[in-house]
């Protein structure tokens, strides 16, 4: 049996009922034949308990209004609430800003972009009076307004022939665009209603689908063939015409 | 299984936090910034928690962590600030936050932050040498030596006399 004599650590440690319980008793046994160590251990006690009733009065620390661990959970959901929420709008703007961009590049393209409106800006400069139209080739034979085309464009489409429905070309004229030069081919009708046949090249614009568009009495109906962009525009309200725009309504 | 931490639990023991942290820092705001993050880190790492073992001395080992972590940010961030010319006065609490310590901490407040926090856990809260030696991270032993020292440092300052030799700048 170890009945050594109680070191310091082992009177603290008694003092605080750290020890097992053989220990225990050995020191005990030690201390009720050692006045002097026994004084130790009492004051060790003493000490304790003072400070322990020194601090036994905890309003002090009573925890402010936002330790609360209610309110410090509630702000734990939400910040994880805010992180997923800015994670969903990372992922989101990562793809919004991807597809966004995109359309908003063609949107910039497109903003002041109307599909051929040069078409019905050309029509209403040189076809809309009665007046007999300013033309640079002026011919009723669509062989030679063809071949006047084709100088001006590389392999253009055919001109197309309105005879069936009352209409014939009156002549050819250059126009300037923004997109390059234009061409228009102007027919007329026996009540004096014109048509107009345009083409141009397609100029910086990328995205075009064919289509219609109705811009006050005008109606252009447009496509894509080959190198250029094609237009008819025709008046409507003129029942006259309704055969042509329906003839070239394929095309679109 | 860990059982989740109840706000009633936490509740209870949220003076004793702390009082123990204010050991620690000797600055009610500081400590109040580590109850806070230990709180948070309960809270949200609650499967951590040692079934078997007391939750104030587990929330006691995490203050006492986050304690060491913020020494070593905060020493890390003086020598970089001692290298730019030097500010430390930043680090030093005001007079007034020292003397409300004091109050708090009672004659603990005399002793240097070590000793104060081995005291107020083994002799305040009656924690054991082992969950002690578990939150301060130092072999039992350890706890020994520091105690008996520590309680003669208290009973020289509670007594009156005078012992300049541990009065150690601490910078």
């Amino acid at each position: 049996m170890n009945m050594s004599i109680p070191t310091e650590n082992d009177l603290h440690a008694y003092s605080d009922g750290q020890l097992d319980e053989e220990r225990q008793r050995q020191v005990e046994s030690y201390l009720a034949a050692n006045p002097d160590a026994a004084r130790v251990v009492d004051q060790i006690r003493l000490e304790t308990q003072r400070l322990r009733s020194t601090h036994q009065n905890l309003a002090q620390f009573t925890a402010p209004a936002h330790l609360d661990p209610a309110r410090i959970r509630r702000e734990l959901r939400a910040r994880s609430r805010r992180r997923m929420a800015m994670a969903a709008m990372l992922v989101m703007g990562i793809s919004v800003g991807g597809w966004g961009g995109w359309q908003a590049r063609e949107g910039s393209l497109r903003a002041d972009y109307v599909p051929m409106a040069d078409a019905v800006q050309a029509y209403r400069l040189f076809a809309s009076s009665d007046a007999t139209p300013v033309v640079d080739l002026a011919s009723t034979q669509p062989t030679e307004l063809q071949a006047w085309l084709n100088r001006h464009f590389v392999q253009p489409e055919p001109i197309p022939d309105f005879n069936a429905f009352g209409f014939q070309p009156v002549g050819g004229r250059l126009v300037p665009s923004e997109y390059g030069t234009a061409a228009m081919i102007i027919y007329k009708n026996a009540q004096g209603h014109s048509i107009i046949y345009y083409v141009r090249p397609p100029g910086n614009v990328v995205n075009f689908g064919n289509g219609d568009r109705k811009e006050g009495n005008l109606l252009t109906q447009y496509w894509k063939q080959g190198r250029y962009f094609y237009a008819v525009v025709s008046p409507t309200d003129t029942g006259s015409t309704r055969a042509v725009q329906q003839a070239v309504e394929p095309n679109i | 299984m860990a059982t989740p931490v109840t706000d009633e639990e936490l509740s209870e023991i949220l003076p004793r936090l702390r009082r123990f942290a204010l050991s620690l820092t000797r600055d009610q705001n500081n400590a109040d910034d580590l109850v806070q993050s230990c709180m948070e880190r309960a809270l949200t790492r609650a499967p951590s928690r040692r079934d078997d073992g007391d939750l104030r001395s587990w929330l006691f080992s995490i203050i006492y962590r986050q304690f060491l972590d913020s020494q070593r940010r905060s020493k890390r961030y003086g020598r970089i600030l001692a290298f730019l010319g030097g500010a430390d006065e930043m680090f030093s609490s005001s007079a007034e936050d020292i003397a409300l310590a004091r109050a708090g901490l009672g004659e603990l407040g005399k002793l240097p932050a070590e000793q104060q926090s081995l005291l107020m856990l083994v002799s305040v809260e009656g924690l054991s040498y082992k969950e002690t030696a578990d939150i301060l991270e130092v072999p039992i032993g350890t706890v020994m030596s520091r105690l008996s020292r520590a309680r003669k440092a208290l009973r020289e300052r509670t007594d009156g006399r005078i012992s300049v030799p541990s009065l150690r700048v601490m910078k």
